[in-house]
Order: structure tokens, then sequence, then C-alpha cells
């Protein structure tokens, strides 16, 4: 049931009075002039007064003639201007920043959208901070953010789709991708998830990123949230499906696997086998961060045999003090760290770096000094905790952090057999997952050779000419790979 | 579904426990010592490390008198406030009147037991073991126990006594046609030294090979690389390549070669139907290191008249080691296994093989290379 | 019952997979102790029965890709019921269901008497196999590709322990092998079958043959993975022989997982801790293979539901599993799988390829 504007003046001024409750903001104006009576209402935060006060109210009070709907649309100098019949459109379009030109006796309204937005201009990127390389982050605005995309990916190509997300309050959602290249399958998955999505609000992007995950109970997540849009744009230009959300500097990326929550923009604008150590070196801290302390806990509780003679003496003086069992006691300790880390992140920069010195010498120096924990267990912990912070993406960190508490407790309760189960039962997990239904381990399983010179090395670019294919993009050649490989440079005389 | 998992999950935690083995509550045995004590019983020191927060000294020895082995640690238990456990047992030793009864019923305990490491040292001591493990002296080690096995760990690795880790010896005590052999320790002014070698029959200590011999056995043990070797030569055997402006008259007193970056190769042949006369091949690269005459070494008819000596000379020494051998009808040079290997026919058994040894007569032909002289000709 | 099965496409995986398949199912608890098997038959020549094995297996595996030819895209429950009739051919499945389930139930069983002997002699056997049992239900319930996932996975998370093997090579004594054949030839051969155990499994072929996508191309990695199953039985074998003295070897269980013990790194001093351990994830493929072919073959012969077969085999293992108490019992039960497996595995493929040859020329015959 649509509410038809009415057409009497009084009514209509009433009327909006009534929608918005009598709000102070809505401002009216009543104009008389060429013996016809125009009013004009706006929403005083919402518009940009300047550009009303220059566009729009000049043209409108100088008429020589009197209005029609028609000169109103076309006469007035600004793009933006839409008729309008539905009461409760005009109420949405006035909150939007439009301005209402209501002429006595139209059954219509004119609504000229004069939109005043402040938000933070474009940044450097806070989370993912890089060394080298584009440093721009994205905004908390869709306009803004489709603008650096549309600058970066310069080809007509790219397609962008718009949809509304939320019941109540509703949200602006741009799905992106490139039409020749991205698999139709793919988008049409992250499309209909989009339209699938049942809810009265989406706070942000990351809520969104949650809603359209394959799986909702793992700990990993499947596709990267990232606010850099060099990312957001290289990943487009594989063949993936971005996802921009109004109102949130996150971007989505998908379909993703393991192995690229491990990649760093950065590995690409280094040089190939630099880029190729920080990755292996990423992956390897990984495993450390994962194995290190539950092997701790597993040979101090049960397995003394595997402890080397020469640490057999240093690790036995060091536990004597320690009051606790070495799982309670690498519980203990993993906690605080994740205390220290949660802490700073809350804190002011400033008082966040106090904290990191606070926690990190005072409170281990002391932690040891005391007897509460062994000193080793310290720096395997400290060891592991870095390492976990190596993962470029905060998300990815923050899962290989968490399974770190279960391993420690089943190696606390069964030794190797504990981690050995929990190792073996991750790896079936990861087996499980899929990223907008694409297998999430590729491409070591589905394994594909080629692939894995760009996932898990970086080698050089020429000797990468194929997109992987686990994202099955629609043309998989990036180029002419021969052509690639040859420098005709010109000879010297 | 998930819930079920989870209370399972729990349960598990709660109940499905291995009982713990905190390494602050265990006193680690690294070092077990057996002795004879009266009544066929035997009586094990061992060496413990368990860590009190207040004590300095981080280890410990305990000894206990028992029936058996595993005895030895159930009475030690009462000792001590930490629970023993022997997973950590680097080095075994016997004392020598324990050997000579044989020694595998306390190593059979322990090559079954799984804990155990089969990269364990074993030794034989001529004092008693407890005397050994409770002196003091250990240089930097944290304990006797830990500085034996260091002692026969270089010992190993410097190629001056055979490797006898667990695992060898016990390789050596099954096969047939080999006897192992043991570094046999002893103290000098408290200290513990490698004083010879243990030879053995079976698991039966029965005699020593001497200290300056060991090097021999080992040349006809296995191939060399890198080892040192001492010998005598007959006063005059150089004399024709004396120098002729010699700064020091060495003319008098005993002719030694000292030989170091030793590398063998040895061959050991045996004939059809005939295990008991054997042929060793050995072929030596060497470094002279040290000569007590001043020969000229840039005459190449010296060298070769030295490489000749030397050749005799270790000749000599071996057929006197193989002959000590014979004596003692031991074999842990292996002769039997050797034609056991190539042969089908007359295979020696275990039984055979320890009376036919004393008839063992064996001719060795050593080819002796002197590659490099110091830095001084 | 259909002889042909209808499988998605998104169930299919590639025929290089074969290779991982083939070989994971065939590496497992057998490998733990086949140098005594062995030697205890064909004393040092035991290295010619892995041989002689290897080049049977390649025939049998040449036999059975003859067989799974002869039809479009069938697995051994629809070939026997095609060729011998209902009645008959239901009943030879139930054999092979009642087969895989003792080979499974038998794997378990030794992995939990290894992991009682060399790490947690207290560790209950209840809780072992919900340890193993949890992890296979959690790979079965995924479907086809996770279990290939996982045998695929496995593989390369623990294919690096061979090259451990390196130590205990340099403590090997070649006299151990000479002068060659001094055991006769009947010890041999009968070494040969006794290897059958360690390489039980390969008629997972039969079964999985209807979900290969590539069917022109499963020769080659088949018989690269009987390959390797056959490298690694010889390679622990030979440095088994070499590395313990003839009684020694006699008297150890566990052979391959002996030669670990020597084996230490600077940071960690005893290694067949962890490689023990670290074999939970080589029998896991194996478990998850056979577990599969059993659902697999449920659904097929009873038209059960996936969920319920998996929860109901794993069940009944677990109650086997604590059924079985002494090692005598788990030896017996190791020695009637071998046995049933031996003549299911490796004899019986050979009458079949001959009856459907026969029959096929019977049909052709009647058709023309």
């Amino acid at each position: 049931m649509e509410r038809r504007i009415p057409v009497k003046k009084e009514l209509y001024m009433e009327s909006l009075q009534k929608h918005f409750r009598n709000s102070p903001d809505l401002v009216n104006k009543t104009f008389t002039f060429n013996r016809q009576t125009i009013v004009i209402h706006f929403i005083n935060y919402q518009v940009n007064k300047d550009q009303l006060e220059r566009d729009l109210l000049p043209p409108l009070t100088n008429a020589k003639k009197p209005w029609t709907m028609e000169s109103l649309k076309n006469a007035i100098p600004l793009s933006s201007s839409e008729e309008i019949k539905d009461f409760s459109s005009l109420a949405r379009e006035l909150i939007h920043g439009g301005v209402s030109v209501y002429i006595v006796g139209y059954e219509e309204v004119v609504v000229f959208t004069l939109p005043k937005q402040d938000h933070r201009a474009l940044n450097r990127a806070e989370t993912e901070s890089l060394v080298f390389g584009p440093q721009i982050a994205f905004t908390e605005s869709l306009m803004t953010n489709l603008n650096v995309v549309r600058w970066r990916l310069d080809t007509d190509d790219l397609t962008v789709e718009k949809f509304l997300v939320g019941e109540r309050i509703q949200s602006e959602v741009r799905v992106i991708y490139l039409k020749s290249l991205a698999n139709e399958e793919n988008v049409q998955t992250m499309k209909q998830r989009i339209e699938d999505i049942v809810i009265d609000e989406i706070e942000d992007s990351t809520v969104l990123n949650q809603l359209i995950e394959d799986s909702s109970s793992t700990v990993f997540p499947q596709l990267i949230t990232t606010e850099l849009p060099d990312r957001f744009c290289n990943s487009i230009a594989k063949g993936r499906v971005g996802v921009l959300v109004d109102k949130s500097p996150t971007a989505i990326i998908g379909p993703m696997t393991l192995f690229n929550f491990f990649e760093s923009t950065e590995d690409t604008y280094m040089r190939w086998n630099i880029g190729t150590f920080i990755r292996m070196l990423r992956f390897l801290s990984m495993v450390i961060s994962i194995v290190l302390t539950p092997m701790y806990v597993a040979a101090l509780t049960y397995h003394y045999e595997i402890i080397p003679s020469s640490l057999l003496v240093s690790l036995g003086q060091s536990r004597a003090t320690v009051p606790f069992p070495p799982v309670l006691e690498a519980l203990l300790l993993e906690i605080l760290i994740e205390l220290l880390r949660e802490a700073g992140a809350r804190l002011p920069t400033k008082v966040g770096q106090t904290m990191g010195i606070v926690g990190g010498i005072v409170l281990g120096q002391a932690a040891v000094q005391a007897g509460f924990t062994s000193n080793i267990l310290v720096i395997i912990i400290a060891l592991s905790a870095l390492a976990s912070f190596t993962a470029p993406s905060y998300m990815m960190g923050s899962a290989i952090r968490i399974i770190r508490f279960p391993m420690i407790i089943l190696a606390g309760a069964w030794g190797l057999i504990g981690i050995v189960f929990a190792l073996s039962f991750l790896v079936i997990h990861l087996l499980r997952q899929k990223s907008l239904g694409r297998p999430y381990l590729a491409p070591i399983y589905p394994f594909e050779a080629s692939a894995l010179r760009g996932t898990i090395f970086r080698l050089p670019f020429q000797k990468n000419a194929k997109r992987p294919s686990y994202v099955m993009p629609k043309d998989e050649s990036r180029f002419d790979k021969k052509r690639a490989g040859t420098k005709r440079d010109r000879s010297s005389p | 579904m998930k819930k079920i998992f989870l209370v399972l999950l729990l349960l598990l935690v709660c109940n499905g426990c291995v009982p713990k083995s905190y390494i602050e509550q265990l006193g680690i045995i690294t070092a077990i010592g057996y002795d004879q004590a009266e009544e066929d019983q035997v009586k094990g020191t061992m060496v413990i490390f368990q860590f009190d927060p207040t004590a300095t000294a981080s280890s410990q020895v305990v000894s206990a008198v028992a029936d058996t082995s595993k005895g030895i640690r159930f009475r030690a238990n009462r000792q001590t406030s930490h629970r023993l456990v022997s997973g950590q047992v680097r080095l075994l030793l016997f004392e020598n009147k324990l050997a000579e009864k044989g020694v595998m019923r306390y190593m059979d305990t322990l090559s079954r037991d799984a804990k155990i490491t089969d990269m364990g040292f074993l030794s034989v001591s001529d004092v008693p073991t407890e005397k050994l493990l409770k002196s003091g002296i250990s240089e930097d080690a944290p304990n006797t126990g830990n500085y034996i096995q260091r002692l026969i760990e270089k010992s190993i690795h410097q190629e001056m006594i055979p490797n006898v880790e667990l695992t060898s010896f016990i390789h050596h005590y099954y096969d047939v046609g080999i006897d192992p052999v043991l570094p046999l320790l002893s103290t000098q002014e408290e200290k513990t030294m490698i004083k010879g070698l243990a030879l053995f029959q079976n698991d039966r200590f029965v005699q020593t090979l001497s200290e300056e011999d060991i090097i021999f056995l080992l040349l006809l043990k296995k191939d060399l690389k890198d080892a040192e070797l001492q010998l005598q030569l007959p006063n005059e055997a150089l004399q024709n390549y004396y120098k002729k402006r010699s700064i020091n008259p060495a003319t008098d007193g005993e002719l030694h070669v000292s030989l170091n970056e030793v590398e063998t190769d040895l061959s050991i042949q045996t004939k059809k139907n005939d295990p008991v006369s054997p042929s060793v091949h050995l072929k030596m690269e060497a470094r002279l290191l040290e000569i007590t005459k001043d020969i000229d070494l840039k005459q190449r008819k010296a060298i070769r008249k030295l490489e000749d000596e030397i050749a005799k000379g270790i000749e000599e020494r071996l057929s006197l080691v193989v002959n000590q051998l014979k004596e003692e009808k031991v074999d842990p040079v292996g002769f039997g296994k050797e034609y056991n290997e190539k042969h089908r026919t007359n295979r020696i058994t275990e039984e055979s093989w320890r009376d036919q040894i004393s008839q063992l007569d064996v001719s060795f032909d050593v080819e002796v290379k002197l590659l490099r002289y110091g830095i001084s000709e | 019952m259909k002889t042909n099965l209808n499988v998605p496409q998104s169930q299919t995986v590639q025929a290089f997979y074969l290779f991982f398949i083939v070989h994971t199912i065939q590496i497992g608890a057998g490998l733990m102790g086949v140098p005594r098997i062995l030697f205890l038959d064909a004393q040092a020549d035991a290295w010619i029965s892995v041989a002689i094995a290897g080049v049977y297996l390649h025939f049998i595996a040449w036999i059975m890709i003859k067989i799974l030819r002869g039809y479009e895209n069938a697995d051994i429950l629809g070939i026997q019921t095609d060729l011998f009739g209902k009645f008959v051919g239901k009943t030879l499945g139930i054999f092979y269901l009642l087969y895989i389930f003792l080979i499974l139930l038998s794997v378990i069983k030794n992995y939990i008497e290894v992991v009682q002997v060399f790490i947690f002699p207290e560790i209950p056997i209840w809780l072992m196999s919900l340890f193993l049992l949890s992890l296979m239900v959690y790979s079965v319930t995924g479907g086809f590709r996770v279990v290939v996932g996982t045998s695929f996975l496995f593989f390369l998370l623990t294919i690096w322990l061979v090259l451990t093997i390196s130590k205990p090579i340099t403590y090997m004594d070649w006299g151990h092998f000479t002068p060659i054949l001094q055991t006769s030839w009947t010890d041999i051969l009968k070494g040969a079958q006794r290897t059958a155990y360690t390489v039980l499994g390969m008629e997972i072929l039969f079964f999985v043959y209807p979900y290969i996508k590539n069917k022109k191309n499963i020769a080659l990695p088949v018989h690269l993975g009987l390959a390797m199953t056959t490298f690694l039985v010889m390679l622990v074998t030979v440095v088994s022989i070499g590395y313990f003295s003839p009684d020694h070897l006699r008297e150890t269980v566990w052979a391959t997982l002996s030669l670990f013990k020597i084996i230490s790194f600077p940071v960690i001093e005893r290694f067949d801790f962890i490689a023990v351990a670290l074999w939970m994830m080589v029998v896991l493929p194996n478990i998850v293979l056979l577990c599969w072919m059993l659902v697999h073959s449920l659904k097929r012969l009873f038209h059960l539901k996936e969920k319920h077969s998996i929860f109901g085999v794993s069940v009944l293992l677990f109650i086997g599993a604590l059924l079985v108490e002494y090692r005598m019992d788990i030896d017996l039960l190791t020695e009637w799988t071998a046995r049933v497996g031996f003549w299911l595995v490796f004899v019986y493929p050979i009458f079949l390829f001959l009856y459907m040859k026969l029959v096929h020329r019977w049909r052709r015959r009647r058709r023309a």
C-alpha cells in the first residue's frame, strides 16, 4: 500500500511533520511568488547548505514564470532530481539528504539530493601495516571506496552490483568482480548468499562476512577481510569476487584458501626470493606457534625421555620451583600473553607501549623470580606468541592463537598422543572447510603444482603465468610466458 | 550432536588421563653401575638427576642391593623422595667380577624395555662401580656418570675404542662368530680413565686387552677414518737414512713412530671350508706425525723403507693381538662371522667356533703409505 | 543393485590420487612389524620375498584393472552380482564386508598395542580407540573427497619419516645378507605370502574405481603406488635385517619402530617417541579409507544411510577393540586377517577375472 502525497498544502506539511515526529531538524520553507506556493523541506544536518543556497534556492526563487513539474526537473542545474509520488520514499529521500520541492496543487514532489557527508579522508592502513607498497586504506564511505577501486582497476570489465541488506536498517552492499574473469558460479554463490541473508541490520562488513561464510562453527576465517585497496584489487584481478559494504572500511574477498591468509601484498612488492623466504617464515612460524608450547607441556608432563641430556638439568631446575603442573603453567602464561595483547589493543597507543614493557619485562621477570613459571617456558610462550603475530591476516592470527589452547590441554592430558590427535583433527577439519564452496586447502589439496608457485612460494612473475585454477577463473592464462621471459635489451654497440 | 561431542570430550579430559610423570618429581637415572654383592646378589649404584628448588647440586648417587636389576630400582626408590625412572639411562657400568659371570641378564631387561635408549654406553670397571660413580672428580660435567659418558663418547669419536653403544653390544652378542668388547675403566688418582678393552666370550668378561693394543684390534675390526697410532720399530732399522748434517745427533735411543690421520681399508679373506685360516689385507694411509730419529725424508727410498718397517711392525703387533685372542678363545674381530658371510659349506656355529678359535692361523698383509710428513722434511 | 554406479562429478577425484589411496591404505600397521614376520620364514633372504611379493602385487593390480575395464563404471559389488547373480553376489559382498571390518579392527588394535608398549603403558584401550574412531568418523562424514584428502595430506605429513632411516642404515651390517639364498625357495615363497598383511588394502581399487574422473590413466598411479609400497617394505626389511642380529630380530616384534630408537636430534633425544605418536598419522588414512569402503559397501548392499552406517561401524569397532584384550588375541586376529586377506585379495581376483572373461564371451556369443 503506497501512501500518496497529499495535494493540500496544510495536509502535506502536517503529515510530514507527523512522520518525523515533530523533529526540530525538519526545516520547511514556504515561498509564494508568481501566484504559486512552493514548499521546500529538508533535514537540517543532512543537507549541504552551501550547495542548497548556491545552486537550488536562487534559481528556484528567481523564476519568471510559474513552475511545473517538468520545468522544475529540467531547469534547475542539479543532476540529481527525482520525481516522487510515494510518501514513504519521500521520507527516505529526506533522510538521505534530499531537499523536497512541493508545488501546491501537484500530486508529486521533486526531490533534489544535496547530501552532506562528513567522513575521514583516505588514510594509512592501521591493522594491516606494511613496510612499503601502497599505503592507503579504505574508508567508511562506500563511494570513496568504490572510487578507489575504480581508479585502481582501470577497466570497463569491472562489474559492480548493488544489494541492500537488512530488514529494519538497510545497508548498501556492492559485489565487485571482473566480468570476463570471475567464475560465474563463485559470483552466483556470493550474490545468492548476500540475497539470502535474513537479518534486521548488519553492523559492519565483518558481520556480513560472518553471515556469508561457509561454516560459522570453525575458528578459521574463510573469506579475507582487508582494508587495503591494493590487496582487494589484486584479488579481483585474479578472478575473485569482492564485496564492499557502506559504512565499513573493510572489504571482503572470496574464495580464499588457507594459504592466502599467509600472503601479504608486501611479498608481491618484494623481490621474489626475499618474498618467498618471508612467506616460508610465516608458515614455519605458524607451525612453531601451534606446536612448541604443547611439546613443552608434553615433554615435561610425560615424556622426559625425549629431552636432550644437555637440556635436562636446566629444564628440570627451572621447573623445580614451579608449584603448578606444566599444563596449568603454560595456560597461565598463554592467558597472560592474551591479556597483554588485549590490553594493548584497548589502550591508546602511547599507553599501549608502556603496557608492553610492563607486561613483557616486569611481569615475565617477576613471574620467573617468584617461581611462578619456569624461564624456559617464558621464552617458549613469547616465541610462539610472536610467531602467531606474523600472520598477515589478523583473523588468522587470532585463529591460531585460539587453537593453541585446546592443543595445550590435550598435550597436558595425553602428551604426544594428544598433540598428534589434535594435529590430525586440525588437518581433517581444514580438509572439510570450504570457501564459497571451493576447497579451502587448495592448491595442496586438490593438488595443483602450478599454483604452488604463487601461493606457497613466490616465484618470479615471469614464471607465474597462470592464475591459480582453484579460483576457477574463466581465463587461466595471465600472459604469454614465452614473451614475458625474454628481455630484448638493445645490444651495446 | 555437537553438544554430545563436547560433553564426551570433557568427560575424556576428566577421566581418561594417564599417570603423569612430571619432570620435577622424577629422579632421572642417567647412569647405572652394577657391582657384585654377597650371595649372588647385585648392588646397583645409580646416578640420578633430581630437581629440588633448594639444592645446589642436581645430581645424586644412590645404591641398593637386590637380586635383579629391576629390583635395584625398586629398592632404591625407598631412598629418595623422587620417583626413579630409567628413560634417560646413558651409561651402564659393570664391575669386572660381575661381568665375568655374564652381563646379558642385566642387559636383556634393558633391551626389552622400550623406554630405554639403544644409544647408551656400556663399560666394565675393574674397581667397584660404586666407587667410580661416587668419586667427585668429573671435570665440568654435572656428575661422574656424565663425565664417563663423555669420556667414552669422545674416545669412540676419536677412534680410540670401538663403538660400545648398547645396540652394537647386543648386535655382536647375538651375531654368530663375533664377540663383543667393552672399554675397561679404572681409576687413577681418583679420576676415571680408560685402562684397556674388556674382551668378552659371549656375554662373559674374560680378559683385558691393554691400552696400547686397542688400536690394533680396531685395525682388524673396521675401516678407520682418522685415527692415531704409536709404534715402536727396531732401533737400527733406518740407520742408512739418517740425515747427514743432523742438528741433533739422535743416534741412540729407541725408534718410535707416531702416525695420525690414519685411514685404513680392511679386507679379510677366508678360504673355503677352512674357517680358521683367514688372511687379513690392510691398506693404510697416514701422516707421519713424529719420529724419534732424524731421518732424511727427502729420499724416496727412506720413505719406502720407513713404510715397510711400519708395515712389518704393525703386522707383528697384529699377530700378537690375535695370539692373545686365541689364548682366551675370544673373537672380537669376527673372523668366524666373516667366514659365515662368504661361505655356504662347513659353516661355523656359536659352539663350534669357540673351540676353533684357538686353531686360528691368520696371515697378515699390511701396506702402509705415508702421504704427508708435517711441515718439516 | 545396479552394476554401474552414477557418481556425481563433484564426488570424483583425479586418477593421480590413486597413488596415495593405494599406497596409504597399504602402509600402516603392518609395516611396523613386517621385518620380523618375514625374517621368521625367509631368514636373511626376506628381501627376496618382498621382491617377489612386489612383482606379484603388480600382477594382481593388472588383473584388477582388467576386471574393472570390463565394465563401464562398476565396483566389485556390482561386478559380483552381475557375474554370479544377486544372491551369490551379495554373499560375496558380505564376505568382503567382514574382511574389511577385520582389517580395520586389527589395524586399530595393533596401533593401540604399539602405543601401549612404546609410549603409554597405562593408556586405556577405550580412550585410544575413541581417538582413532572419532578422527575416522570426522573424516568419513566429510565425504569421499575429504577421505581422499586425508589419505593425500597424511601421506605428505608422514613420508619424511623415511628419511630418518638414514641413521640406522649407517649401523647396518651388510654381512647379514651374505651368502644370499641360504633359505629354501619354499621358505622364501612362504615369506612372500606373509607379506600379505602388510600390503593388504589394494582391493580398494575395486571400490573407488567409479569415483575416478579420468579412468584411462589409472594404471600408472596404481602401479607407482604399489611400487612405493614395495619400496618401503623392502627398505624397512633390508635395514632391519642389517641392523639387528638374526636372533635379535626374531625377538623384536616391531622392528621398524625399534629402528627409530637410535635416531636423535639436537632438540629431541628420543625420536622413537615422536615416530610412534606420528604413526597415528600413518595409520589414520588406513582406517579412514577402510571405513569408507565399509560405508560405501553397506550403502550399495543394503541401502543404509551413510551417517547411520558410519556410527554403526564405529560402535562395532569400539566394542571389538575392547573385547580383544590379550596380545595373543591381537596376533591371532592379525594372522586370521592376513590369511583371509591373502585369499581374497591375492588369489580371488584371478578367478574372478577368468570367470568374467568366460561369462562375457558366453554372453556375447548368445547375443550373436
